[in-house]
């Protein structure tokens, strides 16, 4: 089942591209349309890098508003083991797929410690979730995705992107919006690349 | 499996899919992502609000966020100063905007603490441990104390407020477990690390105040990376290397070699090659005639000032010379004739060429005695200047700063400008370049 699942993001997430992967300063070339095309532009006017290993847990302590006392200390633990994986210099040369793992890996860390302080204080991530105390309520997941790619990812996520994400939202969380949902949709938000663009 | 592990399998699917999706969008870019000019824009589902999204794009809201995660670190886009800096580059005011960002703690806890770091270590490792090096110069910017006290001052910061001097000893100058420390309970450094005057190391064996502070220059970190082994010509290589951004064979050149030292084979090969380091460099090398880092049982691996040596391995040292280590009595036999150094008198002899003259634009005395005068020397000229200016660029633009002497002397200009050679001030200049975070 989960391998299916998996299998099938992958297919999904790559059927139509024909253009290869480039990491670098570069334009979108003819034909743009829309939202695309102001994209491509934008990308194609900035420098590139990438979040360094001395930012990677402030960064995202800071974009998800995680006073400094509430990452645990198994979060400073992983960052430890992982720091190496990370870029020292900030050069978007230095992405590789042992990063992107790590930062997957931290992700799930650093939410568990979002979770523990939304329930302690007040959701806001997980508005309607049910956490802690807090009882579920009605959740617009379009608006939670949102709250995240704003905070963390520099920008609003695309209508597109947003909705990718709700048509996979996996059928064993259904409507049941709890701690493992809560767990689940912030890993996936702060996995993802944009978390690492500068 | 774990319900743990099937979550983060399942995260690291989607984020796969999200990689996947952008991957579809022409080319994948990994580059300063463009931010919407109106959050709620982005929650509307419909394509055709593809095209609100690209009419509201903001530039001045992504050019505040490139800056300020330039300069500190990511932010939500709502940020009070994310929304200052958006309304101040929208009055033109773009340097304004870049110095909200450097009054931020992450300004000095990531930014300037990886830009002092690298200059800290052999390896240029911006991940180094915490040292009294990296936090001196925080120091020194948090503080907006002119840089070239980087290379002269007699103080150094730390996160003791109110220690003995025992502490200060133990934890500083026969260790480094108080910078560790620091960095194990994650401090605040901007706000913990406070300035104490007088340097301290082991004086002839006891640890006591410095007689010949340079700043950085005389922290137990630069001593711990260069004056352990060796000859101690590596300190001299390595304060070119990190505060003039010069490397020796740029700066090699052929002069008198009157200093240089007994343990360098003459020859065919030195005439012709070696001389043109060793001429130069050696005769600077006495300005750290009386430094050594050691470990010596009870006191610990520390940096020593004008230790005694004893004659351990017929090193001949008496007189003036006891004070001198032995490594620069070390392989005396190999060039009898040559530079016997006695004592911390030395000379620049770079500028026997026109190309370092160039390079270095040197302002003051070209020989002195000791390392405040040698630290006063580096500091002063034009290269610790652009050299500074270049660091400043590498850590802020993640890239080598361009082959443009324009823009490098324009920035250089501004940072000695009324000689105050802020930090704080240069990375803000720095930040807001075309060359760094994209032009309009």
């Amino acid at each position: 089942m989960l391998q299916k699942l998996i299998i099938s993001l992958f297919a999904l997430g790559t059927i139509g591209c024909s253009a290869p992967v480039s990491l670098g300063k570069n334009t979108s070339g003819s034909g743009c349309v829309g939202e695309e095309c102001v994209v491509a532009q934008a990308k194609a006017k900035a420098t590139v890098g990438v979040v360094k290993q001395s930012q990677i847990l402030p960064a995202l302590a800071s974009c998800l508003g995680l006073p400094a006392d509430k990452i645990s200390a198994g979060t400073k633990t992983r960052m430890k083991g992982l720091k190496k994986l990370f870029s020292a210099s900030g050069n978007v040369k230095d992405v590789s797929a042992p990063m992107l793992m790590a930062q997957l890996e931290l992700s799930g860390d650093i939410c568990g410690d979002l979770i523990e302080y939304e329930k302690s204080t007040k959701r806001n991530f997980f508005t309607g979730f049910k956490i802690g105390t807090f009882a579920q309520e009605q959740v617009d997941l379009s608006t939670v995705i949102n709250k995240f790619s704003s905070a963390c990812w520099g920008r609003a996520a695309f209508s597109a992107e947003v909705e990718k994400i709700k048509s996979n939202w996996p059928q064993g969380f259904s409507s049941k919006y709890d701690e493992s949902a809560a767990l689940f949709i912030c890993s996936a938000m702060l996995a993802a690349p944009d978390v690492l663009a500068y | 499996m774990g319900s743990k592990s099937y979550k983060y399998l399942v995260a690291l699917a989607l984020s796969v899919l999200l990689l996947g999706y952008q991957n579809c969008k022409n080319e994948f870019v990994a580059t300063k992502p463009p931010v919407s000019g109106s959050q709620s824009l982005a929650s509307n589902q419909s394509d055709s609000n593809a095209i609100q999204v690209a009419a509201t794009w903001s530039n001045s809201l992504e050019k505040a966020m490139t800056i300020y995660q330039r300069l500190s670190t990511r932010v939500a886009l709502d940020n009070p100063d994310i929304i200052k800096m958006k309304g101040l580059i929208e009055q033109g005011k773009i340097k304004e905007a870049a110095l909200v960002a450097a009054e931020t703690d992450n300004f000095y806890n990531i930014t300037i603490r990886d830009f002092a770091a690298k200059m800290s270590n052999r390896e240029l490792d911006p991940a180094a441990p915490l040292n009294d090096f990296t936090a001196t110069i925080i120091g020194i910017a948090k503080d907006n104390i002119d840089a070239r006290q980087m290379l002269t001052a007699d103080f150094y910061y730390s996160g003791l407020k109110s220690a003995s001097l025992t502490d200060v000893d133990n934890t500083i100058v026969k260790s480094n477990s108080h910078y560790e420390q620091l960095d194990e309970t994650s401090q605040n450094l901007r706000t913990t690390l406070v300035r104490h005057p007088k340097q301290r190391a082991i004086i002839n064996g006891t640890p006591g105040e410095l007689p010949d502070a340079a700043g950085v220059i005389t922290s137990r970190a630069f001593m711990s990376a260069h004056a352990n082994a060796g000859t101690n010509r590596r300190l001299v290589e390595y304060s070119f290397s990190q505060f003039l951004c010069l490397e020796m064979s740029q700066w090699k050149t052929s002069t008198t070699i009157s200093y240089v030292g007994r343990d360098v084979p003459r020859g065919e090969q030195f005439d012709n090659s070696c001389s043109l380091c060793h001429g130069p460099m050696d005769a600077m090398r006495p300005a750290f005639a009386y430094v050594d880092f050691i470990f010596d049982g009870p006191a610990g691996t520390a940096f020593y000032y004008q230790k005694e040596y004893t004659d351990t391995a017929n090193m001949l040292n008496s007189g003036a010379e006891k004070i001198i280590p032995d490594k620069f009595r070390r392989n005396a036999t190999i060039a009898p004739n040559g530079h016997r150094v006695m004592n911390d008198n030395w000379e620049n002899l770079t500028n026997s060429s026109a190309k370092n003259a160039e390079f270095f634009q040197w302002r003051s005395s070209l020989n002195g005695k000791g390392l405040k005068n040698f630290g006063k020397m580096i500091s002063e000229s034009r290269a610790f200047s652009d050299c500074m200016v270049k660091r400043a660029f590498e850590t802020v633009c993640y890239q080598k700063f361009p082959d443009n002497k324009a823009l490098l002397s324009s920035l250089s200009d501004k940072f000695e400008a009324g000689n105050k050679y802020s930090l704080k001030d240069l990375f803000a200049e720095v930040a807001i370049l075309d060359d760094c975070v994209g032009g309009d």
